[in-house]
């Protein structure tokens, strides 16, 4: 109930920071809330506008899967053995830090203009939080788990049902949360520069003839998408971490 | 013994970072070289570093260098303090902390690049819109951090500071501040990441000078080898950047923990 009154005044703040904005910069600029509204229910029911949304879903979907398995594979290859970890971490940290979007000639020129190549700059976006997180939870099991699992005589692939993957699923879902959203933002900014479908490339379209509604339209169906998948899994995860830190102070109790 | 056996370690580590990165530039010297990269993709490092030469003696380099990195220095300054003040006050306030946070924690979602045209419109094609673009980008990750580093000070030391009967400022300076240091450090880590993205990211879209917008200009030119050169100056900048924060971060908590 608590949390529905906090979504109510979270609503009312922007609403009204919003219409704010509005009234000092005028409809040259900017829709209004409830115009955009009136506006963004209209375009939900338009046949070219439920196009790009899917071309942008498509690829979307496509870039979660590829940053998320190549992000897992790649933190663990590097995360087993401590080395490799610190040899990259820094390393993918700078790449992180570089501003990919002035990259995206060379993206073009690889890919080419489609499918392609809007999924590789979602994946470039995506794949490095993924990779830090699924590193950083894998060298931080507690030692003791893996000494247990020693104790019980348990097999690689027990240890790894029972021990390992119960141990780092938290952190590892806390980047993919965070991969989610920087694929949605690459996957759009791909759209706006090397694109002819979805609701990045309308974006870009409309910024070419400053049509305002359009923009704010296509911002607001993507925030309200952003802002809504990320608390359900933002609340996955808290279940999960939850979970987790109850583990580890059953086993102090014990060997503490 | 083992710090000994520490910084031996450290300096295998920054030996074998050094020829990774190196390996991976000489593949793909050796790929374009070969011809398996054709030359209209990708230009050999080296012809982009030749490039790059022969563009710093140019005054074009050095002016859109100086553009871009004032726009990024002021953004920058101007996320983290008022990043680390916003941060602050709502750690103070717990319940707008708590409305906003799931616009603080999807914000990254959002894709804020889509609002450059309308700074253009309020600001004009200058300077401020590319600030406003790069702390728009960088605010948000200061104030996060501060929030992070605020909330993960022990409880302990809270009581240390109330049985010592620590003054306001005093409690901030020898409690608060130290505690949280190294959260505020990835915080600025990531606000200069942040603010060079959007700088630059603006500068590429849409602007008369900077170092993005060469990139771009040389992009719609065909200018390849150009192009590659400002991109490999993006590269060595962002490079120098993350050395030096590290740097400093490494000092100033090496003396924490030695103090």
């Amino acid at each position: 109930m608590n949390r529905l009154l906090d979504w109510c005044y979270l609503i009312a703040a922007i609403g009204i920071g919003w219409e704010l904005i509005y009234l000092y910069v005028g409809s040259t600029g900017l829709t209004s809330p409830l115009t955009t509204l009136a506006l963004a229910y209209h375009a939900l029911g338009e046949r070219s506008f439920q196009q790009d949304a899917l071309a942008t879903g498509t690829a979307f979907v496509y870039s979660v899967g590829l940053s998320v398995i190549l992000g897992v594979a790649l933190g663990c290859l590097l995360g087993v053995r401590q080395l490799p970890g610190d040899i990259f971490e820094p390393l993918l940290q700078s790449v992180y830090s570089v501003p990919k979007l002035t990259f995206y000639p060379l993206i073009l020129l690889i890919f080419g203009l489609g499918l392609s190549s809007k999924v590789a700059f979602g994946v470039i976006h995506g794949v490095i939080p993924v990779t830090i997180f699924t590193l950083n939870a894998i060298r931080n099991i507690n030692p003791i788990y893996l000494k247990v699992a020693a104790v019980h005589r348990l097999n690689v692939r027990q240890q790894l049902i029972h021990v390992v993957i119960p141990a780092t699923i938290p952190e590892v879902f806390t980047g993919v949360r965070v991969g989610f959203c920087l694929t949605l933002l690459g996957v759009i900014i791909g759209e706006m520069f090397a694109s002819q479908h979805g609701l990045g490339f309308r974006i870009m379209n409309a910024i070419d003839v400053n049509n305002v509604g359009t923009i704010m339209t296509v911002i607001l169906v993507l925030f309200i998408f952003a802002i809504v998948s990320n608390s359900l899994l933002m609340l996955i995860e808290n279940r999960l971490h939850r979970s987790a830190s109850s583990a580890p102070a059953a086993s102090k109790l014990v060997y503490g | 013994m083992s710090s000994s056996r520490k910084s031996n370690y450290r300096r295998r580590l920054f030996v074998l970072r050094f020829l990774v990165v190196a390996g991976a530039v000489l593949l793909i010297e050796a790929l374009c070289r070969w011809g398996v990269i054709s030359p209209r993709v990708l230009v050999p490092p080296s012809v982009m570093a030749a490039e790059l030469l022969h563009l710093t003696r140019t005054d074009t380099l050095w002016n859109a260098l100086g553009h871009s990195a004032s726009a990024i220095a002021s953004a920058f300054v101007l996320a983290v303090l008022s990043g680390f003040l916003l941060g602050v006050l709502l750690f103070r306030f717990k319940r707008i902390q708590r409305v906003l946070s799931p616009l603080l924690t999807s914000y990254y979602a959002i894709p804020t690049f889509a609002f450059y045209p309308l700074f253009i419109y309020l600001f004009g094609l200058n300077n401020i819109p590319l600030i406003l673009m790069g702390y728009i980008f960088a605010v948000v990750a200061m104030i996060i951090s501060t929030i992070n580093g605020l909330n993960r000070i022990p409880q302990v030391f809270h009581m240390v500071a109330a049985v010592q009967r620590l003054t306001r400022f005093q409690r901030i300076y020898f409690i608060l501040l130290p505690a949280a240091l190294p959260y505020f450090f990835s915080g600025i880590k990531l606000a200069l990441a942040y603010s060079f993205i959007g700088v630059l990211a603006g500068e590429f879209i849409m602007a008369s000078h900077g170092i993005g917008f060469q990139i771009a200009n040389a992009y719609t030119d065909f200018a390849t080898r150009k192009m590659y050169a400002y991109m490999l100056l993006v590269l060595i900048l962002v490079a120098i950047l993350s050395i030096a924060i590290n740097f400093l971060q490494s000092r100033l908590l090496h003396r924490q923990a030695a103090g």
